[in-house]
């Protein structure tokens, strides 16, 4: 399975990168929503993406409304993964279509729990 | 009209506590002496706007830095570039200033970090309402938080 992991910052990509990879997916990085976006479009579609909220270019909300808005891409699991804790923020997160929610600073359990809630349980082979 | 910011300093130690904790696996010491050499110290910060206007700032030396950038990247300090300690620097400083501003009863945004290495030319550090000093792996920490009415760092730059 393909993770994405989307955050402007690449120490935190390789976090997550080495989270997820633990978990047995094969990881996939775009700094920012747009190029998320372009790796997709370029047929990178993943099963899960980590999304971070506050980025240049085009921001996870960004991102996550445009994924929600190509049919083809409606199997793609969203987590937001980000330091935006702001209840509206998270519902409007919610509500435009991403799943799960995961407030920086994390523990590698809290995310291998948060992917067993989304179904991905034990690993991703 | 800007609020108050009921963070109070045992709020702010809580936070820098749970950020290493979490990032970097370990506590940093608290109440550790905050004395590198200006022209060594490193410093990010992000800036929060909304019901509260402020800073976030975390300084530590360069070599402290470069530990908590080879920690965040998992390699060695002679594997790091200059662009991989800012980078690291500045999503601790984004995930510091993330836990602040989740303090906030009311709406606000976060700004992307900035970076600034060799002498700070940040004002105010010294008169911050709110300041923890610390230490990991005896590095030297500051982390403050300063309301709109000190100099920032983009007045500096």
């Amino acid at each position: 399975m393909l993770a994405m992991v989307i955050d402007d910052s690449r120490a935190m990509r390789s976090i997550l990168r080495r989270i997820v990879g633990e978990l047995g997916f094969d990881v996939v990085e775009a700094a920012d929503g747009q190029q998320a976006l372009d790796l997709m479009g370029d047929g990178q579609v993943p099963q899960i993406a980590l999304v971070d909220w506050n980025m240049p270019v085009l921001d996870g909300l960004g991102f996550v409304t445009s994924v929600r808005s190509r049919k083809e891409w409606r199997d793609v699991t969203l987590m937001m993964v980000t330091t935006e804790s702001e209840h509206g923020q998270i519902v409007r997160a919610l509500a435009a279509g991403a799943h799960e929610y995961v407030i920086k600073p994390f523990t590698a359990d809290a995310i291998a729990e948060k992917l067993q809630l989304l179904g991905f349980a034990g690993a991703a082979s | 009209m800007s609020e108050m910011i009921m963070l109070e300093h045992r709020d702010l130690e809580d936070i820098v506590s749970q950020v290493w904790t979490s990032l970097m696996d370990q506590e940093p010491a608290n109440t550790a002496p905050w004395d590198p050499v200006a022209s060594d110290v490193v410093a990010a910060g992000v800036a929060i706007s909304g019901c509260w206007n402020g800073w976030v700032i975390v300084e530590t030396s360069q070599q402290g830095a470069l530990d908590l950038a080879s920690t965040l990247f998992d390699l060695p300090m002679d594997e790091i570039a200059p662009s991989d300690l800012a980078d690291a620097l500045g999503e601790v400083a984004n995930i510091v200033g993330g836990s602040v501003k989740s303090t906030l009863a009311g709406t606000a945004q976060l700004s992307l970090p900035s970076v600034e290495q060799g002498p700070s030319t940040i004002a105010g550090l010294s008169e911050a309402s709110l300041q923890v000093h610390a230490a990991w792996h005896s590095h030297p920490l500051r982390i403050s938080v300063l309301d709109d009415n000190s100099k920032n760092m983009q007045e500096q730059s």
